[in-house]
């Protein structure tokens, strides 16, 4: 990528950003969304985003819903550096997507970035039928039910471990807290994410 | 889900897109859609090649980057075809047109029918405004008659939408699809398809006659890939009329070298000339811009045609140059806004271009995507930049052309600010000159 190219992507300033789900704000203080969280939800997670998701929209939709792997490229090292800045000392765990998305897309998007990087692959998704993530309204997305399983080789391995979820998008973070939430109740110790956008 | 066997005749679709139910059925043949070789993948839609290490998936799958916008497809896939039978029903009155020919577009036009009657490849050269159109009427008539499967295909999606409706018109009898990008419109297996150039690359060998409109425009003139899916789309015996108003002298002597037929009509349907470029300097235009300031004499011409209401298009190099102009105008030019700026990303492009013939307003600031097939019939142009690369000899000509399309105005201004002369603005002049020239010779029966 040239330098004009790599200046229109623009990291979320950390230091501003909401502690919550990691937005990009002028203040860091919780958004109205992770106040809404907080009264429905316990425990609190708190996500770490590296681009607001309107700079990466294009990039999203080529790389991930166009399909073009290649593109993983583009920030695999920025993002990968992103990790390893939050996130030292803990299991890495990506999302992952259904069989089903996998047999049409046929990558996993955030395993893409993550290349080269040690991470554990815990957790596995169901298909659901339906409308994917991506086509549903707000409120369709918040009701959605527990998509995740731990896959059997680490069922008895979470106890204590502290984890951090790798996801692609936050956007209501219900993604992100059910599979908190399932590794809490395999007796994750302490569960925090890290995602591409929000 | 492709379900019925029709919609995949003379198609190139992935398999992936067929009901299973029909991927039994024995009348459908299966091409690999990317083919691996040693170091690099070849695709078979698109025709690009690609070094391996540049595309590839998980598990030694590998896709192609260049026609992903078509729906990515990988070497995990097949393209299914079923092969063309042409079983359409011939209306019993064809040609629904009831406009005449000028004896010269009669001339044209039966070159045409001879060179696809002799299986000849033919590229029809006519000045802007000449009526290529109506010039292909008697030869889609005879194809149409003769149960050949037809495509008309431009690389512009304006010049499509422009010629769906005309085309609607003159064979009403006849059921047509559009197909382009930006369409809403489904597939459906017509004996006549308009769609855009990139379309063609969803086609295997199901078309007779082969169109192609504004053959040297941007994007077909430069991409090895559209050529490609040209020959594919095209039946092995079928046959490619071109059109242009300014084939480079290259394609001209390609169609001559390849046994195909060049006929050349230098005169407009009205008998009128073309109207010549006026040349106006003005030195550092493109500095002033920065400094929000347009060349008094264009913002003169502005107001002048607001007063009498002269409708016009205005060119400028860069999309990004619409909205500092825009604004500027705003400033400059008292009273309601009449114009409206559309550029190729434009989201609502076609609405405004509508708009534009709508006469809901009075002119656009645009670029070069509107340089060609996109008719106003009684406009005045301007080129703000004419002197910018990215206006070639041949856009100069097709934007110049845009101007006296009307046989109650057969004239108009076109007007270039230029910051210097250059060769391009010299050379479509020269050309305007010249054409001018063979058509009096023409008019004169010289």
């Amino acid at each position: 990528m040239c330098e004009k190219c790599r200046q229109l992507f623009s990291p979320i300033d950390q230091t501003t950003a909401c502690p919550g789900c990691g937005r990009k704000q002028k203040q860091p203080r919780l958004c109205e969304d992770c106040q809404i969280w907080q009264t429905r939800h316990e425990p609190q997670l708190s996500n770490r985003a590296l681009f607001p998701y309107a700079t990466v929209q294009e990039y999203m939709g080529r790389y991930k819903f166009q399909g073009d792997y290649e593109l993983r490229k583009l920030f695999q090292k920025q993002f990968q550096s992103f990790i390893l800045a939050h996130a030292t000392g803990v299991l890495i765990v990506p999302i992952p997507i259904s069989e089903k998305t996998l047999a049409v897309r046929k990558f996993n998007q955030v395993e893409g970035w993550l290349e080269g990087l040690s991470y554990q692959k815990v957790l596995e998704a169901e298909s659901r039928d339906g409308l994917p993530q991506s086509r549903k309204n707000k409120r369709e997305r918040m009701q959605l039910k527990q998509p995740f399983s731990v896959r059997n080789d680490w069922k008895q391995r979470l106890k204590n471990r502290s984890i951090c979820l790798i996801d692609d998008v936050y956007t209501t973070g219900t993604t992100l807290h059910l599979a908190s939430d399932l590794l809490y109740s395999f007796g994750a110790k302490n569960v925090s994410s890290i995602t591409f956008a929000r | 889900m492709i379900k019925n066997r029709t919609d995949l005749m003379g198609r190139f679709i992935p398999d992936v897109l067929v009901d299973p139910l029909l991927l039994n059925d024995p009348l459908l043949e299966f091409t690999s859609a990317v083919v691996v070789n040693k170091t690099s993948i070849h695709c078979n839609r698109c025709g690009f090649n690609c070094e391996k290490t540049k595309c590839k998936l998980p598990n030694e799958i590998f896709y192609c980057p260049n026609c992903i916008e078509m729906g990515r497809i990988d070497t995990s896939m097949k393209l299914v075809t079923v092969p063309e039978t042409n079983d359409f029903m011939i209306p019993s009155e064809i040609l629904t047109w009831k406009g005449n020919l000028t004896s010269f577009q009669r001339d044209c036009a039966s070159k045409i029918i001879t060179s696809v009657q002799h299986q000849r490849n033919h590229l029809l050269w006519a000045v802007t405004g000449a009526g290529k159109t109506e010039m292909l009427f008697p030869v889609l008539k005879w194809a149409i008659k003769h149960q050949k499967r037809i495509a008309i295909a431009s690389p512009r999606v304006d010049v499509c939408s422009e010629l769906y409706p005309r085309l609607q018109a003159a064979f009403s009898n006849l059921d047509m699809v559009l197909l382009h990008g930006k369409s809403k419109e489904q597939y459906r297996y017509c004996q006549l398809t308009i769609c855009t150039t990139h379309q063609l690359m969803r086609f295997f060998h199901a078309f007779d006659l082969l169109i192609i409109d504004e053959v040297d425009a941007f994007p077909f003139v430069a991409n090895v890939n559209l050529k490609f899916a040209v020959t594919h789309a095209r039946k092995r015996d079928g046959q490619t009329i071109m059109l242009s108003a300014t084939p480079g002298i290259k394609l001209r002597e390609k169609v001559i070298k390849e046994h195909g037929d060049v006929s050349y009509l230098p005169l407009r349907f009205h008998g009128h000339l073309l109207p010549q470029i006026k040349v106006h300097l003005s030195r550092n235009w493109r500095m002033k811009l920065t400094k929000k300031k347009l060349p008094k004499i264009l913002i003169k011409m502005c107001q002048h045609n607001i007063a009498i209401g002269r409708r016009f298009s205005l060119f400028v190099p860069q999309i990004k140059d619409l909205a500092v102009i825009d604004q500027i105008l705003q400033k400059e030019l008292s009273g309601k806004k009449v114009w409206d700026c559309v550029y190729s990303a434009d989201s609502e492009r076609m609405a405004k271009v509508q708009a534009m013939r709508d006469h809901d307003v009075l002119f656009l600031i645009t670029t070069t995507i509107l340089e060609r097939g996109v008719t106003f019939p009684d406009i005045d142009v301007m080129v703000l930049g004419a002197d910018d690369p990215v206006f070639s000899t041949s856009s100069l000509v097709q934007i110049a052309g845009r101007v006296g399309r009307k046989k109650t105005r057969p004239t108009g201004n076109v007007d270039f600010f230029v910051g210097s002369y250059s060769g391009r603005i010299r050379r479509a002049q020269s050309e305007i000159t010249i054409m001018n020239r063979k058509g009096m010779q023409l008019k004169d029966g010289k």
